[in-house]
């Protein structure tokens, strides 16, 4: 096993996909024969009250079959009013467990999905290892969307897996890009829906939730994405529609977006 | 042949309000949950709670139990990871990732499920719960159903102890004794603290836990650390942890076993915590 390092690069202010790493890719070492997992690790750095980020990572390859491969770790909240501390949560740790020969160039990039008034950095740490660990995984990110204002559901973008032969776990985030309001949280559940399911299951989860600060000052602070396994065998072309319910009445809508981890048909 | 692939899906409700008493509140709206039609185990559960709007230096501790007349799923009573108070009028919230319990039930589909909340401490404005279920269409001892929950397939069990003030001093507090029946081995302790009233600054309070029983069949110690709650500086400032911690024990125990927890504060306090204490088992 080993630890190699895509280095800390800014994203910028836009919501532009950036290349980690300075801009280079990583290499595989001429041993390793298996990307285990990667790690993002994320932070804003000059802090705009009451505004969050919440960013995604992308894997990319044209040496081996890595994609797709898009994970969104856990927001970093903003505060609220002009002063508040802000809360780092551990690293999210996703499997990726993609077959290598060793020498392999990865490209790992970036995205903000929402505009930041100063520039947030991401970097990660990719595990490695001599030999396969398990069996690879691919995963792929809906599209952040706003909450209803109101309690009551709320319709994502549809999304496509490709190839798919299950989804082996399911996942959400809530966050609130700006304007804080005290008191005021948001919470709910994820809901997928599918006719490419093999099977008719429900796909209903929580997210964890965002919290409020109490008066004019405070953070609320996320501690880690809540995430689910799951076993749902689907068609190789599965269309996902993803939806929102949110439980409580929001003066300005929080964000929103579903995330799948799944096995590809013939890919070990 | 043709095997049937596993297959694991979830359930999960938007939040039910829990009053502000600690009176025990059935969620899903009050509406007893229906097992799908073609789950054969009820694999786990993950829950959070979430006070709306804050008052100062008030937290929240909240128990969820899990009843049906349909499955043998009793005791299920967890106690979720405190959302801290305040200090003063001003503070920050933080919200840990949800906890999640294996419970490993085996289920025919189509049963009833209730679920329950229950504030341990009356809050001035209700807190939410929310709650997910995972299912799956296998039992509990298929391969690859424990392949997933990593353990021996077995259902477990939960109980809690009594919601119990600290004391200002330090030094032992002894609980309320609790007994689990059928048990033939405890699997998991934990215990969580909670600080409400006016906080004080600069006064953290730490711990661990105790429990005794002449029903182990072995004399093994149960002395664990609780997730230290610590304290903000001057008049503002906010108590916030991360999840608490839960220990995995292998502990083999007569039935019934009678259980008496024990709280060791190791720093005084002028403002008292209330602690519990809860045990995951297995029966045969």
């Amino acid at each position: 096993m080993g630890l190699l390092t895509a280095t800390a690069t800014s994203l910028g202010t836009g919501t532009t996909k950036t290349q980690l790493n300075g801009g280079a890719a990583v290499t595989m070492p001429s041993w390793a024969r298996e990307l285990v997992a990667v790690i993002p690790y994320m932070t804003l750095v000059t802090m705009t009250a009451s505004q969050a980020l919440i960013a995604k990572l992308e894997l990319e390859s044209t040496d081996c079959h890595i994609q797709p491969f898009e994970c969104a770790p856990t927001p970093q909240q903003g505060g609220l009013g002009t002063t508040h501390d802000v809360h780092a949560a551990t690293p999210d740790i996703f499997e990726v467990h993609c077959p290598l020969q060793g020498g392999e160039e990865i490209n790992v990039y970036g995205t903000a999905l929402i505009l930041n008034t100063a520039a947030p950095y991401m970097g990660a740490t990719l595990v490695v290892s001599s030999v396969r660990t398990g069996r690879q995984v691919f995963r792929k990110c809906g599209t952040l969307t706003d909450t209803a204002t109101t309690a009551g559901e709320t319709a994502g973008t549809a999304y496509t897996i490709n190839g798919s032969e299950q989804i082996i776990e399911v996942c959400g985030l809530t966050a609130k890009q700006d304007t804080m309001t005290a008191s005021q949280p948001c919470h709910g559940f994820v809901r997928l829906q599918s006719s490419d399911f093999k099977v008719a299951v429900p796909l209903k989860f929580l997210v964890t939730p965002q919290p409020a600060g109490l008066g004019t000052i405070g953070t609320p602070s996320i501690g880690g994405l809540a995430r689910f396994p799951v076993r749902v065998p689907t068609n190789s072309t599965c269309n996902i529609q993803d939806y929102f319910t949110n439980g409580t009445t929001l003066t300005a809508a929080a964000e929103w977006l579903s995330q799948v981890a799944f096995y590809q048909v013939g890919r070990n | 042949m043709n095997v049937e692939p596993l297959v694991v899906a979830t359930e999960a409700e938007d939040g039910t309000t829990i009053g502000t008493s600690t009176t025990k509140t059935q969620l899903n709206g009050a509406a007893d949950l229906i097992i799908p039609a073609w789950a054969k185990a009820i694999v786990s559960i993950t829950a959070y709670v979430q006070p709306v709007t804050y008052t100062a230096s008030e937290a929240t501790t909240v128990k969820l139990t899990l009843e049906s007349d349909d499955i043998a799923i009793q005791p299920f009573e967890v106690v979720l990871t405190p959302n801290h108070a305040g200090l003063g009028t001003v503070h920050d919230q933080h919200a840990p990732k949800p906890d999640k319990w294996i419970i490993n039930c085996p289920v025919q589909g189509g049963e009833y499920l209730k679920i329950y909340g229950t504030a341990l401490v009356a809050n001035t404005v209700a807190p939410t719960m929310g709650w997910t279920i995972t299912f799956a269409n296998k039992p509990p001892t298929d391969p690859q159903v424990m392949a997933l929950t990593k353990t021996n397939g077995k259902q477990r069990y939960y109980k809690s102890g009594t919601y119990t003030n600290t004391g200002t001093g330090a030094g032992q507090t002894a609980g309320t004794a609790y007994t689990i029946v059928g048990a033939t081995r405890i699997v998991e302790v934990y215990g969580t603290a909670d600080k409400g009233g006016t906080l004080t600054a600069s006064e953290p309070t730490i711990g661990y836990f105790t429990l005794y029983s002449p029903h182990f069949v072995e004399p093994i110690p149960l002395e664990f650390a609780m997730t230290p709650i610590p304290s903000g500086l001057g008049t503002i400032g906010t108590a916030t942890t991360e999840n608490m911690i839960r220990f995995k024990v292998d502990v083999p125990t007569q039935t019934p076993c009678q259980i008496q927890d024990y709280f060791n504060l190791e720093i005084g306090v002028t403002v008292t915590a209330n602690w519990v204490t809860t045990v995951g088992f297995e029966r045969n």
